[in-house]
């Protein structure tokens, strides 16, 4: 018979008690919640460390013979029943020497790595891995790793994450290890295969190509190499590692655009060619007149000065030329991240393909405060552009209010604004109708989820839809 | 990397030998030994591999089943080593498809077939390797207990590992290592098995005793502080005749000396019953015939103590069992683990246990004084036996309730007995029995402490089910000549029990349907009818997946099989190929590559008749308009083209002799 004590000496009325037991039991459930996720977050990360280790260290090879000796375990479990337990000691003491020999590995290399600036989400990077041999004795059968640095997901990360254009089913979304493994592999940002390494001469070098795969913008971070070594049979390897820290850029995906014919009319840019560099219109005079007060100094012509006795000034051909912004929507979307990395992308696709020889782009975002990059006739070019989207980040806050003021105090300069929306509500439809009420010319793109019905744009609005999953489809619309 | 020559092979015939069936492992063995003299000859795509894998997975869920339904008990255990051990059989087409289809390795979704909906995990594996690990693993289940096995496992491993040792050392280091490994692991096989046998001795049947009613002693909750609390688990099924006055109280054990909160039953002995599983085994004579309790339980350990009513006179329906009675009443029966079937037929005048002997009216010293004050106050001494019964019932019915709820008594002071009947008033089964058993025997009437199960909750199929928590306790008294139940618990305990059911008690419930279920199928005495529908259900189930999977098989295959060089080009069926054919016969056909006009031209050189040879450029005209006109031919030009090449060769026009000469120069 079973007897468990229970202190409960609770003599309150029964619907005191049924009340304070249906408020206690509420609680119960949700601090049961709570240590639930706690209890999964802190074993996903221990799953997570485990099977790195385990998917490094032991080769195709070892991981059969790891699965032949649980099998023949649990087969074997009643010995009395089977022989597979011979069959277990046999494989476990095969792997426990396989292990055993791993610390025999003393030997001691130097990596170098010729990393391009700049990679492409979603793009495959091949570049090139120098290996010096430090050693005296050449090395064979080696094989390259390199160690990707990330900061693991906080639990409230991982309870806040949410994997883009994915339905999982309930116990799959209740228990989230699949959200987990894309976290983590969103955070490590890239896969490098390992690279098997040419014979290595004693005291010499050999060069390998890497192959690395980034998969989101931002950073990838490469903190050092590891030089594996087979044992004898190939079960288990023993790592060499060294520190060799190195970032990679990765610029956001990019669409193709069909050609665009971005609407507006050159206007008058203060500053001039001095601001646009040497390339378009030239700096043509025009005439001398008198100095007016606020005339730069540089304009004065100091020979009629002296002749006349009266400042005079050179008049220039005012310079005009077509400048567009592309304001990008960095407020907390209800679609989320998703909808946000798509925006990115969209935004670097814009610039990427907007011809900045003959005009100039300004990129507007919110972000901590406002950044306006401008590309174009001599200033920067597209690939700072794309640098500055890699690393873009979502803000708090008012952002797209603080949108609207930034845009709208370039008004005078501008002959056209793309804007790129990460979702459609309220504020967002707002700012459209504020910068089409200011007589700019709007090119509104917002970025949907076709799964979600509150999104439904009204045509009337003039904005442009790109449904999250068919992104690529709904720019080859425009 | 492909498995070296031989050792696919070696590992199936190896299986073969272990587990005797060999006839069919050597052959096909060879079968798959030959592919290294031949090159890959089927062409599957990856579609059908998945099909022919998942074959192999249904004829081991088949082979699974059918072991589970023909194996006797243990059958879990006996179902998962017969699975493996025919692992190399179930999955021998595979291996044929690894072997003759593609040399190259398959993907490891062949296996899963959770992966195969999601993008390659680039995991790719020979599947000849796994192979040789399923033989061996396989072999094992023959468990030969010679040394032979451990040789093959160790001789497997290193066959299959020497092809995939690492260049980078010299041949002695694997060597090395696969000897250190066979010494390490014999030494290890050898220690584990020890170790078990250890185990095993030192444990006994500890684990599997602790469910069950010991016949001897029973340790009670009396003293126990706090809640009392017990599980909703089902533990058997019991039919009652139609009528039956409810709660029935079925008896496992009594016991007759109290002693320190705990019943005993010392030297009561066990007798061996009479009998057999055909005609029962009779307790008493007399058994009434028309009234059969039936009960339904699961015995692990195939050691049970009977749950019988009162005044239980014959059992039967029990597997061949050695069963055996003690003198207090309880009936053991040792038989096969699993479910246990009986029905128990009653004779009327009460329980059947011998007459009481000294042990049935002694008192425990401790509790000696607060029970005389308790008689006297009832008056039970030199009342009659009956009276004093009557009185003694009253008395709980009056003045106690039931609890499973005890706060602590004075410890030291008094006995939790003491406490009960002076002091709380309330508490569960074990004190109202323990305090009856001693009041009527200070009253000078016999009684036992009779420990069993209350059957009162229906169940869903019109049958009576028996929780963990209907465990129930009772006095049997000596009255009048007979072994008397008397249960002084008030009524309201059940309810009570009921109310503390946990909210799992669905889910369970559900679960223990389904075991019960399939105990009622196995223990079912029309035994020969399931088991043969079964099979043959099975049978068909798999013959139909089977056809499913090999026509769609096939299906995929067809299109690929006849591969034709080319189609016949249109026009092929030319009329043209007549005059071609008649001309050839004389020596001035058409060559190889000429085209046809080409081919006039030569004609009209080697002086053939200029209207015959216009008529066949006309001809000849239709003939590519028939042969390359992408419109396709009207059936009058079809008609017209069929004509004159008819009058064409009926007119006979042939070239002079001479000129066929100069046409051979």
């Amino acid at each position: 018979m079973v007897g468990m004590l229970h202190a409960n000496h609770q003599k309150n009325g029964s619907i005191g008690k049924s009340i304070h037991e249906a408020i206690s039991s509420r609680d119960f459930i949700q601090s049961f919640l709570k240590a639930m996720q706690s209890l999964l977050y802190y074993s996903y990360r221990r799953f997570s460390r485990f099977n790195h280790w385990y998917e490094r260290r032991f080769t195709g090879v070892g991981r059969i013979a790891l699965a032949a000796a649980i099998g023949a375990a649990i087969f074997g479990v009643d010995t009395e029943q089977t022989t597979a337990y011979q069959a277990f000691t046999y494989l476990a003491a095969l792997i426990a020497l396989a292990v055993a020999t791993a610390p025999l590995f003393r030997s001691r290399f130097a990596v170098r790595r010729d990393l391009p600036r700049f990679a492409s989400a979603g793009e495959p990077l091949e570049y090139r891995v120098r290996i010096s041999n430090l050693g005296k004795r050449a090395e064979t059968g080696l094989t390259l790793f390199e160690d990707i640095e990330f900061a693991w997901p906080t639990r409230a990360e991982f309870q806040r994450a949410r994997e883009p254009g994915v339905q999982r089913n309930w116990v799959d979304e209740l228990l989230g290890f699949y959200r987990w493994t894309w976290l983590v592999a969103e955070r490590r940002n890239a896969s490098v295969e390992p690279a098997p390494l040419p014979v290595i001469p004693a005291r010499g070098e050999a060069t390998v190509t890497a192959r690395l795969t980034p998969r989101r913008r931002g950073m990838v971070r490469l903190a050092g190499a590891s030089i594996a070594r087979p044992d004898p049979l190939q079960l288990f390897r023993a790592f060499f590692r060294t520190s060799a820290p190195q970032s990679l850029a990765v610029l956001p995906r990019r669409y193709p655009l069909p050609l665009l014919a971005l609407p507006g009319s050159r206007r008058y840019q203060q500053g001039g060619v001095a601001l646009a560099g040497s390339v378009g219109d030239s700096e043509e005079f025009v005439s001398l007149r008198e100095y007016r007060p606020g005339d730069p100094l540089q304009r004065v012509h100091w020979k009629s000065f002296a002749r006349v006795g009266r400042p005079v000034v050179k008049e220039y051909q005012d310079e005009y030329f077509e400048r567009h912004v592309l304001a990008l929507d960095t407020a907390y979307a209800p679609q989320g991240e998703a909808a946000f990395e798509a925006a990115v992308s969209i935004a670097a696709s814009f610039v990427y393909t907007l011809d900045t020889q003959e005009c100039l782009l300004d990129l507007l975002f919110i972000g901590g405060e406002v950044h306006c990059q401008t590309a174009g006739r001599g200033l920067l070019r597209a690939e700072h552009l794309l640098e500055v989207l890699a690393a873009v980040r979502m803000q708090e806050g008012p952002a797209i209010e603080r949108l609207k003021h930034a845009v709208l105090a370039r008004r005078g300069a501008l002959t056209s604004c793309i804007l790129v929306l990460a979702g459609w509500d309220e504020a967002r439809r707002n700012l459209v109708k504020a910068l089409r009420g200011s007589g700019l010319q709007v090119l509104a793109l917002a970025v949907v989820d076709e799964r979600s019905v509150s999104e439904r744009i009204d045509p009337s609005q003039g904005v442009r839809k790109v449904r999250l999953g068919h992104v690529q489809q709904d720019l080859a619309a425009l | 990397m492909t498995p070296p020559l031989g050792l696919v092979g070696a590992a199936l015939a190896f299986w073969g030998w272990q587990t005797g069936w060999l006839a069919i492992a050597v052959p096909l063995a060879v079968a798959l030994e030959l592919r290294h003299a031949m090159r890959p000859a089927w062409t599957l795509d990856a579609q059908s591999i998945h099909r022919v894998a998942d074959l192999c997975s249904l004829a081991l869920i088949a082979l699974g089943a059918y072991l589970l339904v023909t194996l006797e008990a243990p059958r879990a255990a006996r179902t998962v080593i017969g699975m493996a051990q025919w692992l190399p059989l179930t999955f021998a087409p595979l291996a044929f498809v690894q072997a003759y289809a593609t040399r190259a390795p398959l993907d490891v979704s062949v296996l899963f077939i959770t992966l195969r909906n999601r993008p390659s995990t680039g995991i790719q594996v020979d599947f000849g390797f796994l192979y040789v690990i399923a033989c061996v693993i396989g072999a094992a289940g023959a468990n030969l207990r010679t040394e032979m096995y451990y040789a093959g496992v160790a001789v497997f491993a290193a066959w299959s590992l020497w092809e995939l040792r690492s260049r980078r050392y010299p041949r002695l280091a694997p060597f090395i290592l696969l000897f250190g490994a066979s010494v390490l692991g014999y030494a290890g096989h050898v220690s584990l098995n020890r170790l078990q046998a250890a185990l095993t001795e030192w444990a006994g049947e500890l684990a599997d005793s602790a469910a069950q009613t010991n016949p001897y002693r029973a340790r009670t909750d009396i003293g126990h502080i706090g809640e009392l609390k017990l599980s909703d688990r089902i533990l058997f099924r019991v039919s009652l005749p139609a009528g039956e006055p409810t709660p029935v109280l079925l008896h496992r054990a009594s016991y007759n000396r109290y002693a320190s909160q705990a019943w005993s039953a010392p030297r009561v002995g066990l007798e061996t019953l009479a009998g057999d599983a055909a005609s029962g085994w009779t307790l008493r004579e007399g058994a009434n015939r028309e009234a059969a309790i039936e009960v339904l339980e699961h015995t692990r350990s195939g050691k049970a103590l009977l749950s019988l009513p009162s005044g239980a006179a014959q059992v039967e329906g029990l597997p061949p069992s050695h069963v055996r009675r003690n003198r207090l009443g309880s009936v053991m029966v040792e038989t096969a683990p699993g479910f246990l079937r009986y029905r128990a037929y009653r004779s009327p005048g009460g329980a059947v246990e011998g007459p009481p002997d000294e042990a049935d009216t002694a008192l425990p010293d401790g509790e000696r004084a607060t029970l005389r004050q308790i008689a006297s106050r009832l008056d039970l001494y030199g009342v009659p036996q009956n009276e004093a019964r009557r009185r003694i019932e009253r008395f709980f019915a009056e003045h106690f309730r039931y609890s499973t709820w005890q706060e602590a008594s004075p410890q030291g002071i008094v006995t939790p007995l003491d406490s009960f009947l002076t002091r709380t008033r309330a508490g569960h089964c074990e004190y109202f029995a323990t305090a009856t058993v001693l009041l009527l025997r200070e009253a000078g009437i016999p009684a036992r402490y009779a420990t069993g199960f209350s059957v009162q909750e229906r169940g869903a199929r019109g049958d009576y089910v028996v929780r963990e928590r209907h465990a129930h306790a009772w006095a049997r008294a000596w009255l009048d000549s007979a072994w008397v139940d008397i249960d002084t618990t008030p009524g309201q305990w059940f309810a009570l029990e009921a109310a503390q059911a946990s909210a799992w008690e669905t889910l369970g419930d559900a679960w223990a349907w389904l075991k019960f279920a399939w105990g009622r199928m196995q223990t079912s005495e029309q035994d020969a009818l399931p088991r043969p529908l079964l099979l043959s259900a099975l049978a068909v189930l798999f013959a139909w997946l089977a056809w499913r999977v090999m026509r769609s098989v096939r299906k995929r295959e067809a299109p690929a099989a006849p591969l034709r060089a080319r189609p016949d080009p249109p026009g092929a069926d030319s009329e043209f190929r007549a005059i071609e054919h008649a001309l050839a016969e004389r020596g001035l056909g058409r060559a190889t590559g000429e085209a046809v006009f080409e081919w006039l031209a030569r004609l009209d050189r080697a002086g053939l008749d200029a209207a015959a040879l216009e008529e066949l450029a006309a001809i000849a005209r239709l003939h590519y308009r028939l042969r390359f006109d992408p419109q396709p031919m009207g059936r009058s030009n079809r008609q017209e083209l069929k004509d004159r090449v008819k009058r064409w060769i009926d007119a006979g026009v042939a070239p002079m002799p001479e000129e066929q000469d100069r046409l051979r120069v």
